[in-house]
Order: C-alpha cells, then sequence, then structure tokens
C-alpha cells in the first residue's frame, strides 16, 4: 500500500460521495422521473472532479486550494483515507457493487414502465 | 506492465459489440435458436440484462492475471504464445517491456473504454425508458379519441 492516496482512491471516495447523494435524492425525489433517470451520473461527476488534480499532479500534492476538488489536499496523505481507500482492488470491487445497483435500478424501472407506464409510485 | 483494468475493458469493448449484435437479432434469436428461446421463455425482459455479457467478456480478459495472482502458473508461463487467446496478453506485454511510454498509454485507453462503455450501458437503459414512455403516452391518446368518438 503506498504513503498516499492514487488517483483510484480518490475517485472511488468520490463515487462513493455521489453514490450517497444519489440515494438521497432517490429517497427525496420519489416521484421525479428526471431524477430517477439522471441521478445515477452523479457518482460518475463526484468521483471526476475528486481525481482530476490526479491526473495533472500524480503524487505531489501541496496546494490547499486543491481541496476545491472534493478535499484532494486534505485527503492525499490522510492515513485513513489511505486505509479504507489505498487497495486497488477494494475500490475496485466497491465501485463494482454500486454500479451493479445503479444497474438493478434500471431495470427495474424499465419493467415498471413496461408494465404501468410512468406512475407517480415507482 | 498495463494494468488489470486494460484487459477487462478490452473484453468489456468486445462484449459491448457482442450485446449490440445480439439486440439487434433479439427477435430472430428468441424465435429460432434454442437457448434464446428457452431464455425468453423464462423472462420476457431478459435482453435487459445483456451487461453480464460485457462483464463475462472482461473476465475472459483477466484469467491470466488470475492464474498467476493465484500461483498456479508463474509469469513468464502466462506470458507464452497461448495466452494471446486472452485478448492477446502476451503481445501487449511484450509491446509494454520495449516501449514503456506504451504502459501508460494502454491504461488511459483501458480507463476511457471503462467509462464509455459503463456510461453507454446507463444511456442504453435511459433511452429505453423514454421510448416506453413515449408509446404509452401515445397508446392513451388513441384510447381517449377512440372511447371520444364511439
Amino acid at each position: 500500500m503506498n504513503d498516499y492516496l492514487t488517483g483510484a482512491g480518490h475517485f472511488g471516495i468520490g463515487f462513493t460521495l455521489g453514490f450517497s447523494i444519489m440515494l438521497l435524492l432517490y429517497k427525496v425525489k420519489k416521484h421525479n422521473l428526471t431524477v430517477q433517470l439522471y441521478a445515477a451520473f452523479i457518482p460518475f461527476f463526484t468521483g471526476f472532479i475528486a481525481s482530476l488534480p490526479y491526473l495533472f499532479l500524480g503524487v505531489k500534492s501541496s496546494e490547499p486550494w486543491l481541496n476545491l476538488f472534493l478535499f484532494y489536499d486534505f485527503l492525499h496523505f490522510n492515513e485513513q483515507a489511505i486505509t479504507l481507500f489505498g487497495r486497488l482492488h477494494l475500490v475496485t470491487l466497491l465501485c463494482g457493487l454500486m454500479y451493479l445497483y445503479i444497474l438493478m435500478r434500471y431495470i427495474a424501472l424499465v419493467k415498471h414502465c413496461r408494465r404501468y407506464g410512468w406512475r407517480r409510485v415507482f | 506492465m498495463p494494468e488489470k483494468h486494460f484487459y477487462f475493458s478490452i473484453g468489456a469493448a468486445i462484449g459491448s459489440g457482442v450485446s449490440y449484435l445480439i439486440g439487434k437479432n433479439r427477435h430472430k434469436l428468441q424465435n429460432q435458436v434454442n437457448i434464446f428461446k428457452a431464455i425468453n421463455n423464462k423472462s420476457r425482459h431478459w435482453f435487459l440484462y445483456f451487461p453480464v455479457i460485457i462483464f463475462i467478456f472482461g473476465l475472459w480478459g483477466l484469467i491470466p492475471d488470475i492464474i498467476h495472482a493465484s500461483g498456479l502458473l508463474s509469469k513468464e508461463i502466462t506470458r507464452g504464445a497461448f495466452f494471446d487467446v486472452f485478448f492477446f496478453h502476451s503481445l501487449f506485454e511484450k509491446l509494454e517491456d520495449t516501449n514503456k511510454e506504451l504502459d501508460q498509454i494502454f491504461n488511459w485507453v483501458g480507463q476511457a473504454i471503462l467509462v464509455s462503455v459503463s456510461l453507454g450501458v446507463m444511456v442504453f437503459y435511459i433511452k429505453r425508458v423514454n421510448k416506453i414512455i413515449k408509446n404509452h403516452e401515445k397508446n392513451k391518446l388513441k384510447d381517449s379519441s377512440h372511447t371520444e368518438n364511439s
């Protein structure tokens, strides 16, 4: 394990955060078709934002303004973040499972719409 | 060496192509080919599960790494000519050995393919839902105009 958080780790943190926002939106905006269709892009967006500096800077990170990218500078050498998201295979598994949930939800939505059209209860 | 996701992404890209072909010919397949007939009898929504095909093709590309990681065969053997069956595993490894810059390029290509495939699958479902809702609304309009005329 590295002594810094790699790009995959930053992506994993961003993806997890986006996934939580997506779940929250699914609950709060249950009756909104736009949310049901497009909220699943949020994890990808937040994951991309979180890992963006890594593409350009790699290991180096000592600029406080980088915290604008989902606390990139704070997380980069944070021990807890490295323990949780420092292992590539675990991040892959975690993101894979979250993506699986997104797909299962889409499949359920398609089945529901085939049967009932878009009704307010999904 | 190229990261594992590169080999997975090649499989995912091929799996997407296969899924596209199956999707295009699914009505013919489910009427004529026994396996597809059986699957269709089980669930008429069977094609919605096409990401499984993408995943299986992706796993095929990871087999040499899984064999190596589990300690069954050494790295030298998993770089033999036979292992080109797994999406040119040996060829890519040798290419990377001769030119280190290619390693980075392979990794970027792998990431780009994975993002395109995963977002593409989501776009497919969104388009499908929009189409179904449109059809439902059309049918509703037809029904209501039919009852008004009668």
